[in-house]
């Protein structure tokens, strides 16, 4: 029952979306692959609409599914056979590619299947897609870093999550694989190139890292296939004659054969036949959607505007269609920037924070995270052919015949390679922003079918490098090859595949902190937060999961957390300035250096008289930057802080008006001690309104370590909306926080798979 | 101002009648779809569009304008820190302006900064609050130059004038006691004594004993 489930909402959804792709197209284009990938495009922007309603219930995406289905009117359009082209030759090679590919597909289809194990898709994926279900929309997620990605997937997966649940969701990414590969087969044979193009789908299909990725709730095989589809699109919008003629003939759209049949496909079949030439007006907003789509199944997915407005406006050198493509693709774009500017006050969260200042993501943190991205565990970018093609150090790897890429560069002689080469540098240009491999997957599809192009005119080599290929990338081989913890598919079994055996005993075998979501679902009342430090699949919790570095709020929660939990991290530093008692309307206290620690205030004292002046209601407190969190630094709890977000730079300051006039003679600064680069001096606004200079530095000392601080670590965790920390057995203060439950106050309420969850008091 | 039926139709705007003709029933409906995305397109490429354009992109860049927030003072949390009427603390450093308050004796007048040597017979004083649990924490440092004079060094330390614990400091350098505290040594909310007597002192250059180097000194959770 329940794998019939989930072949329908993963059926139901790819239905659906060929439906609306269909729909969209009218006649303008003949392929499943186009229909389907456009369509997916829509559908995901009409779950956006319902999601951003409420509407987010499985009778409504039904009705919204069983109205497309029958609007396209798919029994007109179903004709048996081959729509009267020849099938392809029955050659031994044919054979033989045909039983590889049935092979590998076999596999991530039972992958996809089975229960959902992946990384991303355990955790975020299909985290926030079963919360929007549960939720019956969107809400407000600030907690979550990626609930600000731009989720034109997560969309689709809402749609066959809805009915099948977690594998429903990666049988649809699954579904893009084979748009993708057939699609490039197809592309192939329009150019008479055949065999270039089974070979180069053949690349794809089999690679390793697209195998897994296509095989789980992940975005990066879809994102390939909405790049291909519309680089389809663009060509065939340029060989209907909209475009300039030089220009399309230039990168090969305007010529070519179109008849050379060497792949038993014929060129009636596919996108732009001639009985379609003309000018399709549906052409140019499906580019658009297309090309928003991709922007909206990931962010490093704009290129696909860029490229599909810059294309369009270098060959018809007209503002209308350059217009029509920009607005269809900003329709598919606009929702995500909305949804962020509203709720992040930033379009592009978590992202761009130096542009858009905003509490929710510090510029520090993501500054270290980009930091990491650009780089991994990599010495040097020299590393990255051998690590994302045989190591597997970057997430998985493309496979080592990937190595031959360059042979590809051969391609460069023809039109058609420089158009895939335009393509895969566009389509890749992200990539040094994130050097994962699978972040190689979108332009994967270019390059493999300009190393299909240079293979195919050596004899026997194209067929030599596809049968190498099948054999280094099978599983049980991959898994000779890559690291331990290098991410690749393993054989499922299909009893595990079709649900018949309990998936829990799945899950805990494949999925090492499941125990731990497992325990949080079973001992915490519904509506509970918990605060971890490592991510869990929250795929399988319904409660709110907070992972320290998701958002700026756990980052705070984290250090309270943390510098409870080691007992040497308390904020004992003091910064004290002194100066001649003197009458102020307000202080200010400036940051003057530049460097990399991030400024950091526990709290900030005013003296006179050696008597700490009282914090009245009148006093007005501000900071720059981050000014969100300056009134932590004035509550009188040495747990809490002020944090600048940023690294020093001159311009920061903490400012305080009294409201009034009022004698002071010294200032205290208490915070950590790891902030040995900043450089302060403190001003102050006289009775008179003029600012001047009262101590240009602090006299540093240091302070008591608090009693009682982690009690008061845990009530101000509580404060924050937390009822649960989860603690693992390989953290530095899993120890700390066992010994010493009663300084803290937590109580142990289970524990599993290597966690303890403690209750807050 | 959007674009209406009544209106000339804007140049290059696709048009009803630019649509292929439909041959059957179905491509009448494929006619009429066609009809609607081209209406579409025609609206979008429309002056409202080219003014709606500039001002999504001011709103959108709204939120680079440097806005000073300003905020009251929030609720105040229980103190965590003993009252400042008392003179002492349950912990000193040696770079705390009122360390001197803590030395009974035994120790150098003046802290060097964030440290301070103990003589022979160094003795501090603290208000011990009462707590759930507690325990003793010092940083010291035994210099290489003394250590050289006196090799291991055994440390007695005294609460409250009973023997709690002798230490070996067998190497040089930085080190940190620690050790739990139960409540029978201590006065709680009450002044207590520590004296720290080394077994081995060197002699400085103006003859003055160097026991060691304290940092910091006192009573932890």
């Amino acid at each position: 029952m329940q794998v019939a489930a989930i072949l329908f909402g993963a059926l139901f959804t790819v239905a659906t979306a060929t439906a609306l792709g269909t729909l969209l197209l009218g006649k303008a284009c003949s392929g499943w692959p186009v229909r389907f990938v456009l369509g997916s495009g829509a559908l995901s922007f009409l779950v956006f609409l319902l999601a951003a309603a409420g509407l987010v219930y499985p009778a409504t995406f039904a009705i919204l599914g069983f109205a497309a289905i029958l609007a396209c009117q798919p029994w007109h359009r179903w004709r048996p056979g081959n729509g009267g082209r020849p099938w392809p030759k029955l050659s031994a090679t044919n054979i033989l590619l045909f039983v590889i590919f049935i092979a590998y597909f076999y596999i991530y289809f039972l992958r996809a299947l089975a229960p959902e194990i992946s990384p991303d898709g355990s955790t975020y994926h299909l985290g926030l897609t079963a919360r929007y279900l549960r939720e019956h929309g969107f809400h407000r997620i600030t907690w979550n870093l990626y609930a600000s990605l731009s989720q034109g997937m997560e969309m689709l997966f809402l749609f066959a999550f809805a009915f099948g649940k977690h594998s429903a969701a990666a049988l649809v990414h699954l579904a893009f694989l084979v748009a993708l590969v057939w699609q490039m087969g197809i592309w192939g044979a329009r150019h008479a190139m055949a065999w270039a193009g089974v070979c180069g789908a053949a690349l794809v299909a089999l690679s390793p890292m697209v195998g897994v990725d296509a095989s789980s709730a992940y975005n990066d095989v879809a994102l390939a296939a909405v790049a291909f589809t519309l680089f389809c699109l663009l060509e065939q919008w340029a060989e209907e004659g909209a475009g300039n003629r030089g220009t399309a003939r230039l990168l090969g759209w305007a010529g070519g054969p179109r008849n050379g049949n060497a792949g038993g496909l014929a060129a009636g079949d596919l996108p732009g036949s001639p009985e379609l030439r003309g000018g399709s007006p549906t052409l140019l907003p499906a580019i658009g959607i297309l090309a928003g789509f991709a922007y909206a199944l990931k962010y490093t997915g704009w290129v696909a505007v860029a490229y599909a407005i810059g294309l369009v406006a270098w060959k018809s050198r007209r503002a209308r269609p350059v217009a029509v493509v920009a607005a269809f693709a900003f329709l598919l774009v606009a929702p995500w920037l909305l949804k962020n500017w509203i709720w992040m006050h930033n379009p592009l969260a978590p992202f761009f924070n130096s542009y858009f200042p905003n509490p929710y993501v510090t510029i520090d943190f993501e500054e270290d995270y980009k930091n990491y991205f650009r780089l991994y565990d990599l010495a040097s970018r020299w590393q990255i052919p051998l690590a994302a093609t045989v190591q597997g150090t970057l997430g998985g790897i493309l496979g080592p015949v990937f190595l031959l890429a360059p042979l590809g560069l051969a391609a460069l002689r023809k039109p058609l390679g420089r158009q895939l080469w335009l393509a895969a540098l566009v389509f890749g240009a992200n990539y040094f922003s994130n050097i994962g491999a699978r972040f190689l997957i979108p332009p994967l599809p270019f390059v493999a079918l300009a190393m299909a192009m240079a293979l195919t005119t050596l004899p026997g080599m194209a067929l030599a490098v596809l049968l190498l290929h099948a054999v280094l990338s099978w599983p049980p081989m991959v898994a000779k090859l890559v690291p331990a913890g290098s991410w690749r598919l393993t054989l499922t079994p299909w009893k595990d595949a079709i649900h018949l055996r309990d998936p829990e005993r799945y899950y805990k075998n494949h999925l090492a902190l499941y125990p731990a979501s497992e325990l949080v679902e079973r001992v915490t009342p519904l509506g509970s937060t918990v605060f971890t430090f490592k991510a869990i699949p929250d795929a399988y919790t319904s409660r709110r999961i907070l992972v320290d570095y998701e958002s700026a709020a756990n980052q705070y929660a984290a250090r309270i957390f943390q510098s409870a939990a080691s007992g040497t991290d308390q904020p004992s530093g003091r910064l004290r300035f002194t100066f001649p008692v003197q009458k102020l309307r307000a202080i200010r206290v400036n940051q003057t250096a530049t460097g990399t620690d991030v400024w950091t205030i526990n709290e900030l004292r005013i003296f006179s008289g050696g008597r700490e002046l009282p914090r009245e209601a009148s006093r007005r407190l501000t900071a720059h930057p981050y000014p969100w969190s300056i009134q932590d630094a004035f509550d009188n709890s040495p747990v809490t802080f002020w944090r600048s977000g940023e690294a020093i730079h001159p311009g920061m300051f903490v400012q305080v008006d009294f409201g009034g006039i009022r004698e002071a003679d010294q200032v205290v600064l208490e915070g950590p001690t790891d902030q040995s680069g900043i450089r302060l001096e403190l001003e102050g606004e006289t009775a008179d309104g003029t600012w001047q200079r009262l101590a240009d530095h602090a006299v540093v000392s240091d302070g008591a370590p608090y009693l009682g601080f982690r009690r008061a670590a845990a009530e101000e965790l509580k404060r924050l909306g937390i009822d649960y920390i989860l603690c693992f057995q390989d953290e530095a203060w899993s120890e700390n926080v066992r010994r010493n439950r009663d300084l803290w106050g937590m109580e142990p309420v289970g524990a599993a798979g290597g966690a303890t969850l403690y209750r807050l008091p | 101002m959007g674009v209406t039926a009544t209106e000339p139709r804007p140049k290059g705007a696709v048009a009803s009648s630019d649509i292929p003709d439909a041959n059957d029933g179905h491509d009448r409906s494929l006619r009429s779809r066609l009809r609607c995305v081209s209406r579409f397109a025609v609206g979008l490429q429309s002056s409202f569009v080219l003014r709606f354009v500039p001002i999504v992109l001011a709103l959108l860049t709204a939120g680079c304008g440097s806005r000073l927030a300003w905020y009251p003072p929030p609720e105040q949390r229980p103190s965590l820190s003993l009252p400042s009427s008392l003179p002492l603390g349950y912990f000193v450093t040696m770079s705390d302006p009122n360390a001197g308050a803590y030395i009974v004796g035994g120790f150098r007048d003046k802290s060097e900064g964030a440290w301070r040597w103990a003589h022979d017979h160094p003795v501090l004083q603290f208000y011990v609050p009462r707590a759930p649990r507690l325990r003793f924490l010092m940083d010291l440092t035994f210099p290489d130059q003394t250590f050289a004079q006196t090799g291991p060094v055994e440390l007695t330390i005294r609460l409250n004038g009973q023997e709690f614990d002798r230490v070996r400091f067998a190497q040089p350098g930085s080190q940190e006691y620690t050790k739990e505290t139960p409540w029978e040594w201590l006065h709680p909310d009450a002044v207590n004594t520590v004296a720290l007597e080394p077994d081995k002192t060197a002699v400085g250059p103006d003859g003055e004993r160097l026991g060691f180097v304290l940092t910091r000194a006192g009573f932890v959770e």
